[in-house]
């Protein structure tokens, strides 16, 4: 080997210029399937543009946060609505109004003296329409003023609102109580609105006609 | 954007004096709506000397639980229910006597001297010797109606209306005759029969 190597030279070896020494070929073409052999980027196909996508993939986090957001509300609004049946006592207690409460809260008190069985006529035309609820007035001694009268609504029978529904057997019945005074409220309001509207209207129409004659 | 990142003080000073902006204005509408409402406590007395006596005192909260159980398909009742959306309140007080003098004007003083401010004005004022006296007042902030009053003085009788937020005067009146409430023709030329 030494020999070899001694007489051919060591130009192969190093810049495989000269003679080839047949030893250092074999050794070569040995060692040359280990050698580095390069060879272009292999993209995967799941992984190559112009490709769809797995796009779930990209919102996870997001639809993670999302989904958490949705479950702490379902839970809520599920908590919230057990807590609100599991516990009708307080709602009742909360919302019912009081005899004893006359400040904010709705009190229709409608006191009548016995002995008086004449009303007079406007009381009359107002009363006569909207008998069920208020045929509930109480009729007490004098003085005795803010009890709550138990108004019962004749229209309670006739389709509700979805929203009624929902509403405790309570609260309805409050609900209706109040809507009975509500409509008390208003027909007063609108009468009298009226009465001082027709009043008004007369006596501008009674002015111009007499400026009308005092002209001609 | 570019100004609060360059100087953040004066955008948050800037944010400050908008937010007290805001609670000073909210601040003053509900002052305005504690303002429409009347004290009507002074004419509890004479519950004594009537024989009918009428007190309703509804609030906003229970206002809207009533509106609930309107029938949003009848259209009475969804009028109705339209005109007391923006309300706030509706207070009325009645007394109704057996004879005349059973009452005083000067009863009426108490409430009268609350509509006198600058706040109120008397949009109707009618005197007749059968019907008594009428009183339309209106608060009102620019376009927006605050608060509604009326002061019937009759022969027999005494009604205060107190209505608080923005009423529609006209959809108030159109409600005479419906939903149960009887049409007293007033202000619609007579028929002939």
């Amino acid at each position: 080997m030494k020999k070899s190597m001694r007489n051919v030279g060591d130009d192969y070896l190093w810049d495989q210029t000269g003679e080839p020494d047949p030893e250092i070929q074999e050794l070569e073409q040995l060692l040359g399937t280990l050698r580095c052999q390069p060879r272009p980027l292999e993209i995967p196909a799941a992984l190559q543009p112009g490709r769809p996508r797995f796009v779930l993939s990209d919102f996870k986090p997001r639809l993670a946060i999302a989904a958490t957001i949705v479950l702490i509300v379902l839970g809520a609004g599920l908590w919230l609505k057990l807590e609100r049946r599991d516990t009708p006592g307080v709602a009742q207690t909360e919302t019912k109004p009081s005899a004893s409460d006359n400040s904010n809260r709705a009190a229709a008190t409608v006191t009548e003296d016995v002995a008086d069985e004449v009303p007079n006529a406007e009381k009359d035309r107002l009363e006569e329409p909207v008998t069920p609820p208020f045929k509930h007035i109480n009729k007490t001694h004098r003085n005795r003023l803010h009890q709550t009268s138990v108004a019962v609504n004749a229209n309670s029978k006739r389709t509700l609102d979805p929203k009624t529904q929902e509403l405790a057997p309570n609260e309805l019945k409050e609900a209706q109580a109040g809507k009975a005074q509500l409509m008390l409220a208003l027909r007063v309001a609108s009468a009298k609105l009226n009465l001082a509207l027709k009043k008004a209207q007369g006596t501008n129409n009674g002015n111009l006609i007499h400026n009308q004659h005092k002209v001609g | 954007m570019k100004s609060l990142c360059h100087n953040p003080v004066s955008s948050l000073l800037k944010l400050a004096a908008l937010a007290i902006f805001v609670v000073l204005g909210a601040g003053a509408t509900a002052t305005a709506q504690q303002t429409a409402r009347i004290q009507t406590s002074s004419l509890d007395h004479l519950a004594v000397k009537a024989t009918q006596t009428v007190d309703v005192n509804l609030d906003e909260s229970l206002m809207q639980l009533a509106s609930k159980v309107f029938n949003s398909k009848d259209p009475d009742e969804a009028r109705a229910k339209q005109l007391v959306t923006g309300l706030k309140g509706i207070y009325v007080k009645i007394f109704e006597f057996e004879k005349e003098g059973d009452y005083s004007p000067a009863d009426l003083e108490s409430i009268r001297s609350q509509l006198r401010g600058t706040s109120w004005s008397k949009i109707v004022n009618v005197n007749s010797k059968k019907e008594g006296a009428v009183e339309v007042y209106l608060m009102s902030q620019g376009s927006q109606v605050l608060g509604l009053a009326v002061v019937a003085a009759g022969v027999k009788e005494i009604v205060v209306v107190n209505i608080l937020g923005n009423i529609d005067l006209e959809k108030l009146s159109d409600l005479e005759g419906q939903f149960g409430i009887p049409d007293l023709e007033i202000g619609k030329p007579k028929r002939k029969n």
